[in-house]
Formats: C-alpha cells, sequence, structure tokens
C-alpha cells in the first residue's frame, strides 16, 4: 500500500487502530506526509460539499408522462401473434370463402360429383364456373384486400420482421 | 323564515368545507410524509403518482450518475428517464434487500452502458468552451470557485473514474453498494476509487496553477 492510498484509507477510516496510529504519526512526523494528507482531506471535504448535478426542471413531468404513454401503449397492445391474426383475419375469410365457392360452384365439385370422365366436358361448357361466380369474385377481391393490407401494415411497422424474429 | 334557512345552508356549507379541506389534508400529509419504502410499495400496488415523489427523490443522483459517462445533458436526460422507465415496469422485481438509490444506479448503469454500446459519443468541446465562458462571466464566493473547480476536475476524468468519484462522495454509495452497481469486487472498486481520487487531486493541481 502507497502513501497515498494509505493516507486516502485512513481519511475513509478504513485502517485498523494499529495502521491508523501508524499514519496519524507518520503526518505528524513527516511534512511530506502531513501536506498530502492536509490536500487529500480539503478535496475529501470539498467532494462531500459538492450537489448533485439537477435535470431540466420539466425532468420529472416528462418522465411520468413518457411512462403514462407506455402503460397506455402497453394496455392497448396485442402480443405479435393475435396481432397477426388481427390482420389476417380478411386473408383467412377470404381463403374459407374461396373453398367454399370452390366447392359448391367450380368445376372441383363437378368432378367430385359427376365423375373424372366427364371432366373435358364440363370444362368447355362451364367454364364461368371457374371465375364467373359471384361469390368466387368477392372472395378474390376479399383475397386482394387482405393482400394489400397486410403488405402495407408489414411495410409500416415491420411486422414480418418482428414475427420472424 | 329566510334567514333560518340561510343560516342552516351557511353551515352546511361550512360542514361541507370543512370537511373537504380535511380529506384533502389527510391525502396530502399521507403523500408528502410517504416514506421511500411506503411510496414503493405503492407504486407496486398500482399507485402511479407515488412514484413520481419517487422520481422526484432521485433524479439528480440517477443524472448525475448518467451525465458522468454520457457527459452530455440532452443524452443524459433521455437516458435517465428510460432508466425511470424500466424502474418502474420492474418494480416488482425490487425486493428492498439493497437500497433503492443502489438499485436505480445499477439499472442507470447498465442503461448508460447500453447507450454508450450504440452511440459512440465524442465529448463536446465546443459546449464545455461556451460553459467555461459563461462561469468565467459570474462572479463567486472562493468557495463556489473551489466548488466549481472541483466539478471542473471531475469532468476532465475519465469517464469512469468520474463516475465512481460521484457514487461514493455525491451518491452516498458505500464501496460494497458501488461493487453492486458497477458489477465489481469490492476491492477493484477501493483500488479504482484511490486511483480515481490521485488523478483528482493531480488534475486539482495542474488545474490550480493553471488558473494562477
Amino acid at each position: 500500500m502507497d502513501r497515498d492510498e494509505k493516507i486516502l484509507d485512513y481519511i475513509d477510516g478504513l485502517l485498523s487502530a494499529e495502521e491508523a496510529e501508524q499514519v496519524r504519526e507518520k503526518i505528524a512526523t513527516d511534512s511530506e506526509w502531513k501536506t498530502r494528507y492536509d490536500s487529500f482531506l480539503e478535496m475529501n471535504t470539498l467532494l462531500r460539499s459538492t450537489e448533485l448535478i439537477s435535470p431540466s426542471a420539466s425532468f420529472v413531468d416528462q418522465t411520468m408522462a413518457r411512462i403514462e404513454a407506455e402503460i397506455e401503449m402497453e394496455s392497448k397492445s396485442v402480443s405479435p401473434i393475435l396481432r397477426y391474426f388481427q390482420l389476417t383475419g380478411w386473408l383467412w375469410l377470404g381463403l374459407t370463402m374461396l373453398f367454399f365457392a370452390d366447392f359448391n360452384t367450380s368445376v372441383f365439385s363437378h368432378i367430385v360429383q359427376q365423375g373424372v370422365s366427364d371432366f373435358t366436358i364440363m370444362t368447355n361448357s362451364s367454364t364461368h364456373l371457374l371465375f364467373g361466380n359471384s361469390a368466387m369474385l368477392w372472395a378474390f377481391g376479399v383475397l386482394l384486400m387482405a393482400y394489400v393490407a397486410v403488405r402495407n401494415y408489414d411495410e409500416d411497422n415491420g411486422l414480418l420482421k418482428e414475427l420472424l424474429n | 323564515m329566510t334567514s333560518v334557512l340561510k343560516e342552516r345552508l351557511q353551515l352546511i356549507e361550512n360542514i361541507f368545507l370543512l370537511q373537504t379541506v380535511t380529506f384533502i389534508n389527510i391525502v396530502w400529509s399521507n403523500t408528502v410524509m410517504m416514506t421511500e419504502a411506503q411510496l414503493i410499495a405503492s407504486v407496486k400496488e398500482g399507485n402511479i403518482h407515488a412514484y413520481r415523489s419517487l422520481v422526484a427523490m432521485h433524479q439528480s443522483l440517477v443524472f448525475t450518475m448518467v451525465f458522468r459517462r454520457v457527459k452530455s445533458r440532452e443524452d443524459a436526460e433521455e437516458v435517465a428517464q428510460d432508466v425511470f422507465l424500466k424502474a418502474y415496469k420492474y418494480i416488482a422485481s425490487f425486493k428492498g434487500d439493497a437500497k433503492f438509490s443502489t438499485w436505480l444506479c445499477s439499472i442507470a448503469n447498465n442503461s448508460t452502458s447500453t447507450f454508450l454500446s450504440k452511440r459512440k459519443l465524442v465529448f463536446n468541446a465546443l459546449n464545455e468552451r461556451h460553459e467555461q465562458q459563461e462561469d468565467d462571466q459570474t462572479l463567486s464566493s472562493p468557495e463556489e470557485d473551489q466548488l466549481r473547480l472541483i466539478e471542473k476536475a471531475i469532468l476532465k476524468l475519465p469517464a469512469d473514474d468520474a463516475q465512481i468519484i460521484s457514487l461514493f462522495y455525491q451518491g452516498e454509495q458505500s464501496l460494497a453498494e458501488i461493487a453492486a452497481i458497477l458489477q465489481m469486487e469490492a476491492n477493484a472498486v477501493k483500488v479504482k476509487l484511490h486511483r480515481a481520487r490521485v488523478k483528482l487531486k493531480t488534475t486539482i493541481d495542474q488545474m490550480t496553477i493553471q488558473n494562477k
């Protein structure tokens, strides 16, 4: 332990009684120790009297506003998975409609109902069943809307990135 | 008849006023007289208003801790706000084993490290010069001059040394508490504090010679 460290420990009261006595003696007899001790003691007193730095006057208000905003946001926010299903609700609805529309009106249902042998005749005579049905068109429209909505949302918020991460 | 009615109305009004004042006094004294532990308990129960008092109590300590390393008031305020936001979120995990100020300082230390790793900050020498000019223009007592000299000397220290000195002297944290905050051994903290003080002394001596 060097001189400065001993002096500082003595000031802080970290030395044993025996060590403290030795330092006290050194300070009393050695002028260099005395000078060093006095200057450290002065610095210590000054440091103890320095005050903490204050932030701006509006700090508490700003902090509380941030906390309140965060609480409000958290109460409104839902989990990414739930948000994903909320956003793609249109997509799932569209897919379901497409499935039923397709099953009831399209070539697929005719194939199921009338057999593969009639396929050629059916496709020739009922092309409208593939695309012409109003439910089908509506379903395609919904699908398109859902795609655009998800894409826009993804561009704004990086939802897919969040989901993938 | 009307005068009697008026008197009674006045009486009711007075009673109502008295009760309101008493109620406000009780609420006010409860808020003001609450100890730190009571405030923390109240925040844990969901009382956000109690947290305002905690922020007001510890704002300077947290701000100083952050400012010592970030060395920019604006950034320090931003980080200090983050610290209080995090502390509010995780206050349930504060068990009271350490002082609340120690817990806050450890959050401040981590948040500052994260902030500094995200953004490499360069000390704004221009601001310092500006502040120095402002300081030079003001008249002050010798004691104030000395305190200002100390503050400037602390600013000149490396960020870690400045932080440890502030924690010890201004934050009134013990060596063990500083060790917990900085996630270091208490002995290492002691050595670091010792070196920081010797450096500070040297800086003060140099600045005193320059001023003369």
